[in-house]
């Protein structure tokens, strides 16, 4: 586990929170071209519904957006009193503003930061990864400084490598050369990478053979890996700016006695100029306005991090029948996000701001089941991280005067409640898909953090709840709700839990009755789940 | 250079004045850096090596020095000169220097005085009779830090780096009490203070963590992930409301020790920070570390309000004298620096004063701080000025932020919005009202509520009436005179739940107790 990736999270941005966010009111023109591009992606969704006999799922209420919202921007539920005053505030542009509050708030710097981090350290598919605290604090800088996604993925590709490089930023160390550690620094590699995932391409096959059904070589794919050439080399303590002469990089495609040199995957071969180190031509070429994958890659991405599946699989399988209409929602969306600058948060704003974004996960229609059609919300799994803070912020744990089993070391923070709980759900799928996963129940079930949370001493919701003065038991169990579920319990939930309440449950003791009334909330799906 | 070495304030030493201790030496003595007040360099034997720790006794009169010799020295700031040597620290340690003194510590009586070191010795000292009363190994490997108890009846000690146990010893006995439960679990302690009541010991890791446990039973009540590297000093402010800790990650913070959440971060400084000391009324931080400086801080707002630039060296550690009136830096290069912190050498003109009253509502810090400085010491021009134009606080505003909190709970939206952006403007002049409220079992979402508030003012900075407010108190507690109390006193009758009234009344409480000890013997 990282340090910084979890003091950061521990202080609750500590360091970044304490400063100012450099996080600027969005220009108006930007906020009126969100609403126009939310416009157009409803319409697109709505036109690839099939006729007759189909309806999609009613609107989302205002507890089940603001709960949403909050876990897919900040990464965590909302306090219960933002929950509170979200619902029963009447102002028109809330589910807007709530957005613009959350994009300016440090909670979006550490839930995107993690977003982004394990976007770039997961293998497709593979296990998660902790993230080495130099390339966590060069994210959180930039997620916070809100730095174009093009202008991260230039840095990544194209900074100094060599131990001590590049200087530290604000006394800390803060580098993104851990992503070539992570990738494992030999070229094919790399350039699997970099085509995976900033290009959207799979290049990995072409490596060995032409690719089957795509339009790739196997010797494109060794002229992307030769810009990593002397990745490697650089990587263990070569100079900085090593490969000066960039223009001589060559690398030999294995068993075949070929040597290419760098070429960009669409043909093009760079223009050399004194001085360029060849990561930086690739990263020049890869971010660049006009490269038709890169725009497309990254929308693409981030719309399944808002609706759970990609958008398209392919980003270059052209003619795939069953995407006709979700292509060119894709070239939509690309053509917006290059034109405002690569502004992630520009792109938030669009999608949250969409009726396609704000409807009901409930399923009404048997047809609303396929994904493509995006006509219900899709239910998610939460991370390991959301999960967590949701959980710590619902008890009202302060999870520092928690006691801390275990070794330590030099990590100050592991051993902590909530790296225990992330340690019990590493080496699972980063991306968390459709259902909640199994493992994530049963560690909540069973989890000491979550024993805590209900515990009458460590949570501040229960005890709180249970010691308020001048509020009656429908009072203290709608505290509950709020807290955990983010919304007011329905008027039998209130008849049915007052009862067991006010009976005392089993134990004759209104506090331990409320304390398994919470237990239970916590454990329910609709607390699990992002819906 | 002349002018620096004759502005001697009466408090120091009357005789040779701000003269330079450097006995033994041909060489000419190097001028005193500016905003100093002397130099103290022991000369014979070893003199010139590091120093790693300062501790002045509780009447001001000695000031206990220690570091890479096996020799703690006793200075007497009457006369400016050492007045004895303390040997019995020493150690073939072969990873550590031999004998190295790492902290010293004077009793809250004057009469004892503790030293750690890296011989893993803790003693216990006899300081008229300059003798040990007990030595004790308390730890592995070498000490880092030792702190008395407040009642002078348990010292803390720290056993570094590669032991991670803080552990408390009787101080009559020499007999350990206990030790921090976790044991192995936890990485080394650096650095250990007392909260001012007793009841807590706060104590820094070398990997950055801070902790605190209850002393009397060694239960830990929290832990924080405080710097992103070591902790390297740690001390409550002097009535316990502040934490404050030096990190190597050049920053200094500020903690709410009972919530342990961070209430500001002070950075300014290009290098890790080794040493940090309150002054007496905990409204001024001093700071230093290796960037050589030492700088001071407005505790009320984080901003730095003055440097004193003089070490060749890292600054390792730092000591206001009881009265406050000076402020003893010692550091790497051997030297110990006595500095006047107000750097005020001028009563101010009729006309100034107005200007100074408006000065203290001011956001630029330094500036305050000088008017603050230049007030005190004018006490009865600053009576006068601050007796006209701050009179004691009316019950009506008090009734208004409680109706405001109460809001803060309303079942109706609208007036919750209102009362949060009414208690917003007021801003920490609300403060005191918004703890008694988090007293007293609010609902779950009250509290939360008002705990978002209250860290949302902490980090803004303060409406300009709470800086003149709290700046006021400060220019009377630091001139003490009879006058300055009797408006303090006019000004703690006021509304109780009011900013200047508690002001007011925590000076008086600090006045009193520094009037009941040995300190102001003077």
């Amino acid at each position: 586990m990282s340090t910084r990736r979890l003091s950061i999270v521990l202080l609750g941005l500590g360091c970044l929170a304490g400063s100012p966010t450099a996080a600027a009111p969005p220009r108006d023109g930007d906020v009126a071209d969100a609403l126009a591009l939310a416009a157009r992606i409803d319409a697109r969704i709505v036109a690839r519904w099939p006729r007759g006999d189909f309806r999609p799922a009613p609107a989302a209420d205002d507890a089940e957006f603001l709960r949403r919202v909050w876990l897919d921007v900040a990464g965590r539920i909302p306090p219960a009193y933002r929950a509170r005053d979200f619902l029963e505030d009447p102002a028109p542009d809330k589910r807007r503003r709530v957005v613009e509050e959350l994009l300016c708030g440090p909670d979006y710097v550490t839930h995107f930061t993690n977003v982004w981090a394990d976007f770039l350290l997961a293998p497709s598919g593979g296990p998660r990864v902790d993230i080495p605290g130099p390339l966590h604090a060069w994210l959180a800088r930039r997620v916070r400084d809100n730095a174009g996604y093009d202008r991260i993925v230039r840095e990544l590709l194209a900074s100094p490598l060599a131990p001590g490089w590049p200087a530290p930023e604000e006394g800390e160390e803060s580098s993104p050369a851990a992503f070539y550690d992570a990738q494992g620094p030999v070229p094919e590699k790399l350039a699997a990478a970099t085509a995976r995932l900033f290009l959207g391409l799979s290049l990995e096959c072409a490596q060995c053979h032409d690719h089957p059904f795509a339009p790739w070589k196997r010797r494109q794919f060794w002229e992307l890996a030769a810009f990593f050439a002397d990745t490697a080399a650089e990587r263990r303590g070569g100079r900085p700016g090593a490969g000066e002469n960039a223009g001589l990089c060559a690398l030999e495609i294995p068993d075949t006695g070929q040597t290419v040199r760098p070429r960009f995957p669409g043909g093009n071969a760079p223009r050399w100029r004194p001085g360029d180190g060849p990561r930086a031509v690739l990263a020049g070429w890869v971010a660049a306005p006009d490269n038709p994958f890169f725009a497309r890659a990254a929308v693409n991405r981030l719309w399944a991090h808002f609706f759970g599946t990609e958008l398209v699989d392919e980003i270059d399988a052209a003619g795939e029948p069953a995407a006709d209409g979700l292509r060119d929602l894709l070239d939509d969306l690309a053509r917006e996000f290059t034109a405002h600058g690569f502004d992630v948060k520009f792109l938030i704003r669009a999608v949250t701001a969409s009726h396609t974004y704000q409807r009901s996960s409930r399923l009404t229609h048997p047809a609303q089941a396929d994904p493509r059609l995006c006509a219900r919300m899709a239910v998610r799994g939460l991370s390991p991280e959301q999960l967590a803070a949701s959980l710590i912020r619902a008890a009202g744990c302060r999870e520092e005067r928690m006691p801390r089993p275990g070794a330590v070391g030099r990590d100050p923070v592991a051993g902590t409640p909530r790296e225990q709980f992330r340690a019990g759900l590493r080496g699972q799928a980063n991306r968390v898909d459709s259902q909640t996963s199994v493992l994530q129940a049963l560690l909540a079930m069973n989890g000491a953090l979550t024993a805590k949370a209900v515990g009458l001493v460590y949570g501040e919701t229960v005890t709180g709840a249970a010691a308020a003065r001048g509020i009656d038991t429908a009072g203290r169990i709608e505290q509950l709700f709020l807290a955990a579920l983010s919304r007011k319990p329905r008027p039998e939930e209130v008849a049915r839990l007052a009862r067991y309440v006010d009976a005392g449950g089993p134990r004759r003791d209104v506090r331990e009755a409320l304390a398994d009334v919470f237990w239970a909330l916590l454990n329910s799906s609709e607390f699990m789940l992002n819906h | 250079l002349l002018a620096a070495v004759l502005v001697v304030p009466a408090a120091l030493p009357p005789a040779g004045a701000g003269s330079v201790l450097r006995d033994n030496r041909k060489a000419p003595d190097p001028p005193l850096p500016t905003g100093a007040r002397a130099r103290l360099e022991a000369v014979e034997p070893g003199g010139g090596e590091p120093i790693f720790s300062l501790s002045y006794s509780p009447d001001g009169r000695t000031l206990a020095a220690s570091g890479y010799e096996p020799v703690i020295r006793l200075w007497d700031m009457a006369a400016s000169k050492e007045r004895r040597q303390l040997r019995g620290h020493a150690g073939a340690i072969r990873w550590d220097h031999a004998g190295t003194v790492r902290c010293v510590a004077f009793s809250p009586d004057g009469r004892l005085l503790a030293s750690a070191g890296s011989d893993r010795k803790l003693r216990l000292w006899d300081v008229a009779a300059g003798k040990e009363l007990w030595a004790t190994q308390a730890h592995r490997f070498g000490l880092t830090a030792a702190a008395f108890s407040p009642d002078g009846k348990v010292l803390a000690t720290a056993g570094g780096i590669f032991d991670p146990a803080v552990k408390l010893w009787d101080v009559a006995t020499g007999k350990e009490l206990r030790a921090s439960s976790q044991g192995e679990a936890q990485d080394g302690a650096a650095c250990v203070a007392f909260s001012p009541d007793g009841k807590t010991l706060a104590y820094g890791t070398v990997s950055g963590l801070l902790c605190t446990m209850e002393a009397d039973t060694g239960k830990d009540l929290l832990q924080v992930s405080a710097h992103r590297k070591g902790v390297n000093a740690v001390q409550y402010s002097p009535d316990g409301p502040l934490l404050a800790t030096a990190g190597g990650d050049r920053t200094m913070r500020l903690w709410d020790p009972a919530r342990g959440t961070e209430v500001r971060k002070l950075s300014g400084h290009d290098g890790p920070l080794h040493a940090l000391a309150f002054s007496r009324d905990g409204k001024i931080l001093a700071s230093g570390g290796a960037d050589r400086a030492v700088v001071l801080w407005e505790v009320l707002t984080g901003h730095e309000v003055r440097r004193l630039e003089g070490h060749q060296e890292d600054v390792k550690a730092l000591a206001f004298a009881p009265d406050g009136r000076t402020l003893a830096s010692g550091g790497t290069d051997g030297v110990i620096f006595l500095w006047d912190p107000a750097g005020v050498a001028r009563v101010p003109s009729a006309a100034e004063l107005e200007a100074l009253w408006a000065d203290l509502a001011g956001a630029d810090a330094p500036r305050a701080y000088r008017a603050v400085c230049a007030l005190a010491a004018a006490p009865n021009q600053a009576v006068g000025l601050l007796a006209r134009h701050l009179k004691p606080a009316p019950p009506e505003q008090a009734a208004r932020v409680a109706r405001l909190i109460a809001g803060l709970d309303s079942d109706r939206f609208e007036v919750r919005k209102k009362a949060t952006e009414d208690l917003r403007k007021i801003g920490l002049l609300a403060e005191p009202a918004l703890e008694r409220a988090l007293s007293r079992h609010p609902t779950p979402e009250a509290r939360q509520r008002m705990e978002a508030l209250l860290q949302e003012l902490r980090r803004a900075d303060g409406p300009p009436e709470l800086l003149r407010i709290v700046r006021a108190v400060q220019v009377l507690e630091q001139a003490a005179t009879p006058e300055a109390q009797r408006l303090l006193r006019e000004w703690a009758a006021g509304a109780p739940d009011e900013r200047l009234t508690q002001e007011a009344k925590e000076a008086l409480r600090r006045l009193a107790k520094a009037s009941a000890s040995p300190a102001t013997s003077r």
